[in-house]
């Protein structure tokens, strides 16, 4: 892990310029947790306009070299106030900000990837999908969620983990619950309710291994609740992407049952790890 | 590129109207698309940097590409000129604070933290989410350094320079320059696991 707060230049002339580039690159957050761990979480003080004085349009305009010693000394012992200014002028400066510095590649990569996904949700059918993005229509926002892509994750693991809890009833929880899924209502609400009820799957830990296959089995019977379910309240595009996320569960869950039903010793949590690429959200 | 013949150099608000246009049935042109695209390529690294502040690294593009999908989606009733940087920060921040709401309702989400919960006052929706491990990483490092070490990284984060460190801990500049560099490189190894 890098630590962002040992390139504090020893120049004080190179302060403001050393700010700068973090206030627009990718680690003003990294940096502002640093100083808060070496200096505390400062009680309350003057605001950021205050700070900045008679300088806060130059700031906008023509960046921190202007600013006194003293204001700058300022935002570095009360570093949550580098996160107002990095709003500020990211949101309302003047074009300086964008000459400041080059983007490291990190960032550079990052800002392609995006419109790569931008482009090729917008792009119109049949059109070629443009490299290094997606293709297909848009998914929604909440589908990325690592929650929900990564409930069959979460599913592996609890192969491995034992607790003392009581067994949870098999039916009319989570997705087999009658109300889990109902004809009416706005999408996001759909989803969302859909998210609570995979949540109840979560809060039971199964107390050995037999409980851990009947809570599997559970979860897949809740795949395949979905996987029949008309989802009226969805679009079609939203439709079609769940009933792949849940196929694609489906899948995995068939294959954790067996290796919960079989009489060798599961696998422990590193060795689902290693044996399993690195969840993150859905691409799209 | 001319978006339109005569056009060196668009503004935004100029790209934002081309952008929005679509025809009698919702669908936009290539020149809509390219005017949006435009638009992108001025504001997307500044709007990464902004979202670098805001989301974890995990969900930040996702957030992303939201925040220009609904943009787009908004451009043809939601923008009537004027600053489309301001209109598109104005989007983003909804975004996040919904990003908030929701992540802090799911009971499994792994840094779930009472203290973290959205300010229903909306003040500092993201105030507890800063980085968290990575201060509580460098804490347990920072207690491992002598006083005087510590003493010294903290004075430089004042933005001190070593000629004002040293009289005030009673050190040379020099000694108080050594003094900072070993502390740092230890800073260096203990974080991220090491020094443990």
């Amino acid at each position: 892990m890098k630590l962002h707060v040992a390139g504090l230049p020893e120049d004080p002339a190179a302060l403001p310029g050393w700010l700068e580039g973090h206030l627009v690159g990718l680690d003003l957050a990294a940096l502002v947790a640093e100083l808060e761990a070496i200096r505390g979480t400062p009680a309350d003080g003057p605001a950021l306009r205050e700070v900045l004085g008679s300088q806060f349009d130059a700031v906008l305009t023509a960046g921190l070299d202007g600013l006194p010693a003293e204001a700058l000394r300022r935002l570095l012992v009360r570093p949550r106030l580098l996160l107002d200014l990095q709003e500020l002028v990211l949101g309302s400066g003047s074009d300086y900000w964008d000459r400041v510095a080059r983007p490291a590649a990190e960032h550079a990569a990052e800002v392609d990837r995006v419109r790569a996904r931008l482009e090729a949700s917008l792009m119109p059918e049949g059109r070629a999908t443009a490299p290094g993005g997606p293709a297909g229509p848009r998914r929604p926002a909440w589908g990325r969620r690592p929650w929900l892509v990564g409930l069959a994750a979460a599913a592996a693991l609890l192969l491995a983990f034992l607790a003392s809890q009581p067994r949870q009833s098999a039916r009319g929880w989570g997705w087999d619950r009658p109300d889990a899924l109902p004809r009416s209502g706005p999408p996001d609400a759909y989803l969302n309710g859909l998210a609570d009820a995979a949540g109840e799957w979560f809060n039971k830990v199964p107390e050995d291994r037999s409980a851990l296959a009947d809570r599997i089995l559970d979860l897949r019977r809740g795949c395949s609740v979905l996987l029949r379910a008309e989802h009226r309240p969805l679009s079609g595009p939203d439709r079609a992407w769940l009933l792949g996320r849940c196929r694609a569960w489906a899948s995995e869950l068939d294959g954790l049952l067996a290796e919960a039903e079989a009489q060798d010793e599961p696998r422990g949590p590193s060795e689902l790890r290693r044996g399993r690429p690195p969840r993150r959200a859905d691409p799209g | 590129m001319d978006i339109e013949a005569g056009v060196p150099d668009p503004s935004d608000e100029h790209l934002a109207e081309i952008a929005a246009r679509r025809d009698t049935g919702g669908t936009a042109s290539r020149e809509s698309l390219e005017a949006f695209l435009r638009l992108y390529d001025r504001h997307a690294r500044r709007l990464a940097a902004f979202l670098s502040s805001q989301v974890p690294e995990a969900d930040r593009e996702d957030v992303h590409q939201e925040a220009w999908l609904s943009a787009w989606n908004g451009l043809p009733d939601g923008f009537h000129g004027g600053n489309f940087r301001a209109w598109l920060y104005t989007i983003t921040r909804n975004l996040v604070t919904d990003w908030v709401r929701r992540r802090h309702r799911r009971p499994w989400s792994s840094d779930a933290d009472p203290d973290a919960r959205p300010d229903p006052r909306g003040s500092d929706p993201v105030a507890g989410m800063i980085e968290r491990e990575r201060k509580m990483d460098l804490e347990r490092c920072l207690k491992k350094l002598d006083a005087a070490s510590l003493s010294v990284i903290r004075a430089r984060t004042e933005g001190l320079v070593f000629r004002e460190i040293g009289p005030r801990l009673g050190l040379s500049p020099r000694q108080a320059n050594t003094l900072y560099h070993r502390a740092v490189n230890f800073l260096k190894g203990c974080v991220g696991g090491g020094g443990r």
